[in-house]
């Protein structure tokens, strides 16, 4: 969360366009509220959501509190900004990412706290159900930054020189080549999830396990050469 | 500094040739290793032999494609931007083949087995092809300058190509073959030592006459590598032939170890001709090297790069080859630790 919070400051600096369209500023002000969820509508404003008074220009730079100046959406001809439709991923997705990390963090909280005053695990089934969710969950978060960053570049491919469209390729083959790797890769993700299944089923009869035992999991003494493989392999 | 540049690109080639390819000849000799119980020791050796390393070799492709598109970004896009049929034949081969070989451990069933075991035996052989014809695209001055695209067919469907695509595919069944010998020795299996010795006799033979043919194709189709192959890189192609013939005859004795090294020294050298035949060209006869190059800031990064990877990655490339011919990567002990410490 600390680097969250260091990063976007950066983002502040260096690319406030896209920091606007983060947070969702169409006009340039002091006292900016942190939106959360809310869309912009055909007039460009913002509508909906829930708005947390000063606390973008608070975040923004702590030093200077609400009269932090937050540059706008406006400040920069629309040919060289995120279209309103995009803003809107955009903060969506920011809302998306920054919402997991936080219920993440709440969630370590809830296991620091239970360490903290009884010394075990958390007895919950919740905690366990939310626990599992959380490998996949932060994967989504990942996801949610990289439609932020791409997304809030547009339309640069690098920002203030270079245009996506100039730098688009305008060879011939690009649709079959995306069609191709597409469906590669379906291929290759059906037939993983496929095999995964029946590696499951396979070690559920598996007479060979013991009770307790998990294929890939903690073994008890191992025999060196099996510790050296595992990083390799 | 511009020619440094281009060395290090070429390094990068010709480790991409000599360490890959003898993984997509390990695939060539599992495709051609007969049904599933007539193939199935030599598929064994094949996959005790690439297990532990098998994609780590493609750290050369990478770096290789990085130092291209950095320093010399008009000659990458040229390449790119004529030659994506076989680049991107290439990459799905990539990754047919890495996913097939790890699906085929984890599958029980003879007939998927076989799939598994298929895909990516043939995608072994499909890259190299590409790459190799690729090769010939550029040699033959098939890749206009000017970072625009050629002919998406022809430039890779000609005499030159053919014969790169076969040269690489022989190539490295030639290499793999040879790797494979010492592999079944580790595993004590003589009958294996004697199997992929034979086949490494006559893939040297098959390599030496398809190199040694297309030297007239050069001559029709490419004349200035041709040209380049006989003057400024004749001492290379001597030396390759020589490496050659010498891995040959030690192959027909007793296979000793040397035979390896020469192996290497030939597929190496070989590579390394066809680098300082076009010279001083990046894409014969249109564009040259000090006009394809970056900005000089770009190029002292790459080089800077290239210190602090020879510095930090080749320690641990080398101590995971050191590792995997010592066998002390692998699960059965069969192997006669320490005596073959030598790396790839």
């Amino acid at each position: 969360m600390v680097v969250g919070d260091q990063v976007a400051r950066w983002v502040y600096n260096n690319e406030p366009v896209k920091f606007a369209a983060i947070e969702m500023v169409p006009k340039t002000s002091s006292d900016v509220p942190e939106t959360l969820l809310g869309h912009l509508n055909s007039k460009g404003q913002v509508s909906g959501g829930i708005a947390i008074p000063g606390l973008a220009s608070w975040l923004s730079d702590p030093a200077t509190g609400k009269s932090t100046v937050v540059q706008g959406l406006d400040t920069v001809p629309a040919n060289q900004r995120p279209t309103d439709a995009e803003v809107n991923v955009v903060h969506l997705a920011w809302d998306v990412m920054v919402g997991i990390a936080t219920l993440l963090f709440l969630l370590s909280a809830w296991y620091g706290l239970s360490w903290l005053l009884r010394r075990d695990n958390p007895k919950q089934k919740l905690f366990w159900w939310l626990a599992s969710a959380a490998g996949v969950v932060s994967i989504g978060a990942m996801e949610a930054g990289w439609v932020v960053t791409e997304v809030g570049r547009q339309p640069w491919i690098v920002y203030n020189y270079y245009k996506v469209d100039q730098a688009a390729t305008t060879n011939t083959g690009v649709g079959v080549t995306f069609l191709l790797i597409v469906a590669l890769y379906i291929g290759v993700g059906v037939t993983l999830v496929l095999i995964l299944r029946s590696m499951s089923r396979r070690w559920r009869t598996d007479p060979a396990l013991a009770e307790n035992e998990v294929p890939y999991g903690p073994r008890q003494p191992m025999p060196a050469t099996e510790a050296e493989k595992e990083p390799v392999g | 500094m511009t020619d440094a540049v281009a060395v290090v690109l070429m390094t990068g080639i010709v480790a991409y040739a000599v360490f890959a390819g003898a993984d997509f000849g390990a695939g060539f000799w599992d495709l051609t290793a007969g049904g599933p119980e007539r193939g199935e020791r030599p598929r064994a050796v094949v996959a005790y032999s690439i297990g532990p390393v098998w994609e780590a070799n493609h750290v050369w492709l990478i770096f290789t494609l990085v130092v291209l598109w950095t320093g010399f970004p008009e000659a990458f896009a040229s390449i790119t931007l004529t030659l994506y049929v076989p680049l991107s034949l290439a990459a799905l081969g990539i990754v047919l083949r890495g996913a097939s070989f790890a699906f085929r451990k984890e599958v029980s069933r003879t007939s998927s087995r076989r799939n598994f075991g298929a895909a990516f035996a043939a995608s072994s052989v499909l890259v190299p092809y590409c790459m190799g014809a690729v090769a010939g695209a550029i040699a033959s001055g098939r890749v206009p300058a000017g970072g625009k695209g050629g002919d998406p067919w022809s430039s890779w469907i000609n005499a030159t190509s053919i014969l790169g695509g076969l040269l690489a595919v022989t190539v490295c069944a030639y290499l793999a073959a040879v790797y494979l010998i010492w592999d079944a020795r580790r595993l004590g299996n003589p009958t294996m030592v004697e199997y992929f010795r034979r086949r490494a006799v006559a893939a040297a033979v098959v390599a030496g006459t398809v190199a040694f043919a297309g030297l007239f194709v050069l001559h029709r189709d490419a004349r200035y590598v041709f040209d380049g192959l006989t003057s400024r890189a004749l001492p290379l192609v001597v030396i390759s032939g020589v490496c050659g013939l010498g891995s040959l005859l030690l192959l027909r004795g007793q296979a000793s170890r040397g035979a390896r090294v020469l192996a290497v020294g030939a597929v190496a050298t070989v590579v390394g001709a066809w680098g300082v035949a076009q010279w001083p060209y990046i894409l014969p006869t249109s564009l040259k090297i000090t006009q394809a190059a970056a900005p000089s800031a770009t190029l002292e990064t790459i080089l800077i790069v290239f210190g602090i990877a020879v510095v930090v990655i080749l320690p641990s490339l080398g101590l995971l080859y050191v590792l995997d011919q010592r066998s002390i990567l692998d699960v059965d002990p069969l192997s006669d630790t320490g005596t073959h410490a030598v790396g790839h």
